[in-house]
Parts: C-alpha cells; sequence; structure tokens
C-alpha cells in the first residue's frame, strides 16, 4: 500500500519537476557555467568507471560468445554478435547502471544536504531558483554527457573484445573489425544511441527529485540516496524494455 | 507610537499549517505595519520560523490568507513570489549560508543575481556589511571555518545586502556574546532607522526591549499578546508575564 502510494508520489513529483524544469529553461538567466561544470563533474570524471567496466564487458563478451559458438562451429559470428550486444543493449544499460550508482547518488547526497542545511531554501528566500541553478545544470550535464560516455564505453569494449579475439579466439583483427562493423551497425547504434538520453535524463531526474525532498524530520540523506539509486536504476530497466519494444516494432525487425 | 493610521505590510488571516496531523499555526491573524520592528517572542517549537518562512513562501499553509502590501500572495507560484523576496528578507535561523561559497560569495550571490553592479562595487557593499557585523577579514573563509555565531551573522549581513523593504530575522542574537549582540542591536537599528520594517524572534527580553517597539507572543498556534513592552509589562498579562518568567503558564 504505501508502496504504491509512495510510487505514485514519485511519478506525480517527477512529471511537476520535469514540467518546471521545461519552463525555466527558456527564460533568462542562463547558467550556462555551472551545466559546463557538471559536464565535468559528471562527464569527465567518470571516465575512469566507464574505462573499467568496458573493458571487462568486452572481454568477457568476447570470452562467453567466441567459445561457445566455437563449439558449434560458428566463431566467425562472434564479431557481429558481439557488435549487436554492444550496441543495442549492453553499453547503454551497463554504462546507465554504472552511472546511477556513481553519479545518481552523488548529485542525490549533494542536492539532499543542502535540503536540509536550509541551502535550497536560502536560494528560494534570496529570490533565484532552485530549478534554475540546481536541476537544470545537472539535467543538462547528464543528458549532454552520458551518451558520450556511452559512446566512449563501445570504443574501449570494441578494443578490448578485438584484442581479446586476436589473442584467445584466433580471429585476426581485420575480420573483426569488418565483421563488428557490419553496415546494419548504424540502426543498431541509433537504437542504443537513443536510450541513453533517456536513462541520462532518468538518473538525472530521480537524483533532484529525491534530493529536493530530503528533510530533517523525515527523511534523511541517506535514505533519499537510496532511494534514488534503486528507482532509477527499476526506470532504467523498465524503460529499456519499452524502448527496445518500440525499436523492435520501428526498424529492427 | 500608535499604529493608527499606519499603512500595514503584511497581513495573515485566519491562517493554518500543518505537518501530517500535528498543527503548528492555527488560525493565526497577524499584522505588521509600516515602520514598526515587532519582536516575535513564544516557546520553543511553537512555530516562530514556521511563521516568519510562511511570509516569504517558503511554507505553504492549509489554510487561511496571506498579504504583502494588500497583495494577496497566498496563492503566488515560485516564480511570482520572487517578486515578494526582493521586498522581504528572511534571515535563516541557522544562517543557511552555501557551504561550498566563500563568505565572500555568498555575500555577493544576491547581489549579482539581482544588479547590474559590477565587481568592485561589489566587492564595496560586501566589506562594508562585514565590517558592520564585526566580520572583516572573512572574506576568502568557507562557512565551515566560522563559529556558529559568525555563519549566522553572515547569514544576516546575506539577507539584508539588497536593502529590503521588510525583514524577518529569525533569532539573530541568539548564541552571540554580549558584545556582537549589541552590534546586531545596533544595526537592526540603523536599518531601522533608514526605513525598515522588521519582525524579530528573540528569547531575549532584554534585547527585544531595546530594538523593538512592539511586542508579539505566539503561544498554541496564535498571537496572544501584542504591544508596546512596557505596556504588556505593566498590564501583567498573564501569558506573557508566565512566559518572561519562565512560569509554566506561558508554555
Ligand atoms: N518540515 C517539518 N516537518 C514536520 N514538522 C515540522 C517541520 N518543520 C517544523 N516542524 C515542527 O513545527 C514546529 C514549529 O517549528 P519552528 O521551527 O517554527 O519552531 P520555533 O518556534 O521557531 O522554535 P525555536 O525557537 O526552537 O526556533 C516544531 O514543533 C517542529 O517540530
Ligand atoms: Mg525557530
Amino acid at each position: 500500500m504505501t508502496l504504491i502510494h509512495q510510487t505514485l508520489q514519485f511519478i506525480f513529483g517527477v512529471s511537476i519537476l520535469t514540467k518546471n524544469i521545461w519552463v525555466e529553461l527558456w527564460s533568462k538567466p542562463f547558467h550556462l557555467r555551472l551545466t559546463l561544470n557538471q559536464i565535468y563533474e559528471i562527464g569527465y570524471k567518470s571516465w575512469p568507471i566507464i574505462f573499467v567496466t568496458a573493458a571487462s564487458t568486452g572481454l568477457v563478451l568476447s570470452l562467453q560468445f567466441g567459445f561457445t559458438l566455437e563449439k558449434y562451429g560458428l566463431k566467425m559470428y562472434t564479431p557481429r554478435l558481439i557488435s549487436i550486444a554492444l550496441f543495442r543493449e549492453i553499453a547503454p544499460v551497463f554504462t546507465a547502471f554504472v552511472l546511477a550508482g556513481r553519479v545518481g547518488a552523488g548529485m542525490t547526497a549533494e542536492i539532499s544536504s543542502m535540503k536540509v542545511t536550509q541551502q535550497i531554501d536560502a536560494i528560494r528566500a534570496l529570490g533565484s531558483s532552485p530549478i534554475k541553478l540546481i536541476v537544470i545544470p545537472r539535467v543538462l550535464g547528464s543528458v549532454l554527457s552520458i551518451p558520450f560516455l556511452t559512446l566512449f564505453s563501445c570504443a574501449i569494449s570494441y578494443v578490448f573484445s578485438a584484442l581479446t579475439s586476436v589473442y584467445q579466439l584466433d580471429i585476426s583483427i581485420g575480420m573483426f573489425t569488418s565483421r563488428f562493423f557490419n553496415k546494419v551497425l548504424l540502426l543498431d547504434f541509433l537504437s542504443g544511441f537513443t536510450k541513453t538520453f533517456v536513462f541520462a535524463y532518468l538518473i538525472a531526474i530521480s537524483a533532484c527529485y529525491f534530493g529536493m525532498s530530503a528533510s530533517q524530520k523525515k527523511e534523511g540523506v541517506g535514505e533519499v540516496t537510496t532511494l534514488a539509486v534503486v528507482s532509477s536504476s527499476i526506470m532504467i530497466v523498465i524503460s529499456d524494455f519499452v524502448l527496445t519494444w518500440i525499436f523492435f516494432l520501428l526498424w529492427l525487425k | 507610537m500608535s499604529n493608527a493610521g499606519r499603512k500595514i505590510l503584511i497581513e495573515i488571516k485566519d491562517f493554518y499549517v500543518s505537518f501530517g496531523d500535528k498543527s503548528i499555526l492555527k488560525g493565526i491573524n497577524f499584522k505588521l505595519y509600516e515602520g514598526e520592528c515587532l519582536a516575535l517572542i513564544g516557546a520553543s517549537g511553537v512555530g516562530k520560523s514556521i511563521l516568519l518562512r510562511s511570509m516569504v513562501g517558503l511554507e505553504k499553509p492549509s489554510r487561511g490568507k496571506i498579504f504583502i502590501e494588500d497583495e494577496d500572495v497566498t496563492h503566488f507560484t515560485e516564480s511570482e513570489f520572487i517578486k515578494v523576496r526582493k521586498k522581504v528578507a528572511y534571515a535563516f535561523q541557522g544562517g543557511a549560508l552555501f557551504q561550498s561559497m566563500t563568505v565572500y560569495d555568498n555575500l555577493a550571490f544576491p547581489l549579482r543575481a539581482h544588479t547590474q553592479l559590477n565587481e568592485s562595487s561589489i566587492e564595496k557593499i560586501i566589506k562594508k556589511e562585514l565590517d558592520d557585523l564585526n566580520l572583516a577579514g572573512c572574506e576568502e573563509k568557507y562557512p565551515q571555518e566560522l563559529s556558529g555565531g559568525m555563519q549566522k551573522r553572515v547569514g544576516v549581513a546575506r539577507s539584508i545586502i539588497m536593502s529590503p523593504k521588510i525583514i524577518l530575522y529569525d533569532e539573530p542574537t541568539t548564541g552571540l556574546d554580549p558584545y556582537n549582540t549589541r552590534n546586531m542591536e545596533n544595526m537592526i537599528l540603523r536599518l531601522q532607522k533608514r526605513g525598515a520594517t522588521s519582525i524579530l524572534v528573540t528569547h531575549d527580553m532584554l534585547s527585544a526591549k531595546r530594538v523593538c517597539d512592539r511586542v508579539a507572543l505566539l503561544l498554541d498556534g496564535d498571537i496572544r499578546a501584542r504591544g508596546a513592552p512596557q505596556d504588556l509589562e505593566k498590564s501583567h498579562n498573564k501569558l506573557l508575564n508566565h512566559f518572561i518568567s519562565g512560569t509554566k503558564g506561558g508554555y
């Protein structure tokens, strides 16, 4: 009962927040520097964790697909299978999950501690808008940098899966690359890349929503941080399912 | 000083604020007249901060109306409240300084947001403000490096730096030493002379008498006594006397 209530409250709150972002996005003042700061915080500072995740994903995919397919004499399909899995699903979803942890948790903790120490109220009392100063830079920062992190992740996974194939599966690098970057690739890539914008938005909006909803009396910093990471992860999975379905109906069939 | 014929700047009518099933303000009626300095006293947790916060739209009433200079702001949106907040400043009880900014940037925040002043004029204003509150030399410090009392004073400085018409001080002297208390009181008096109207939440009757020309007692969700400090003391208002002497009836 409380779970349903909380979910409805969350959906309602996020919709209101989205509406407010949309309204305030177009009016002055624009805090471009704050958005650039966020791109640096979210985008640039996340590269090491994305590098590690992407590298091991590439390695594992090569080994799993390669050795399995080899048994049936289908080793040569390995690159194509990896590229489909990677571009359509694994890179976007893994990147989003990792960042829901790293970026989402950090953002929620930061905003909620501002909330409970009344700094958010202070912004309001001084005649400025927390939506403009806090929420919009973070949402834009996420939406502008997470897709590129996904791209980076694809590149790293490609390098590591290619290396593994060369050394473990005896597929030459030329063969791997030509089969990996097959002509269908653009469609795979686009279907995955489109998702990343949605995931990025979901990560930032739940961080902002839960951060802002923290209070000294009810939910503290720790609690809202957990809630933000859990909800953005759930929303990533659900929206992934919905978007995949839509893409299949539209083009991928 | 009588209030007859004076303009009402803030009027609150039949105002209710509650959290869950706990009501804090229960049908409060309240008027703030132009030029007055009103001491708001009352037990801890009675809702003094909530009342001040309501006046700048930081709390929403469950019922009732609030007027600022005859304009009904009860249902104002956040963006409509911005113009109210330029007139009515709220000095937070705890200072509420931006932790990621230096004292200088904290004070510059409203000036940069709402004026076209260049950096050198901003610097001049901030220097003067810090001197006034005995805070010179703190410009480059972060709030975490300041004592509680210093943070409080920076908070007050930040809220009055735009010279607002109405200033709501939430316990600006609580926790300050006698020297800084006097200093703060003098500053409030100076602003008052320059034409500000203020509400001062305080637990210190002496301070209230030195600075304010009116006292209002908040008790059990409503204003229970109101008047000039001397009059109230002379009238032997029971609630007020209980409150001041610390006997049970005031709580
Ligand atoms: N966000 C909130 N959620 C639930 N209860 C709250 C909230 N904010 C305030 N309260 C309650 O409202 C009451 C009034 O709080 P308020 O801060 O106005 O007290 P106060 O009169 O300013 O006290 P003090 O003199 O200690 O500052 C308190 O009992 C407090 O517990
Ligand atoms: Mg208070």
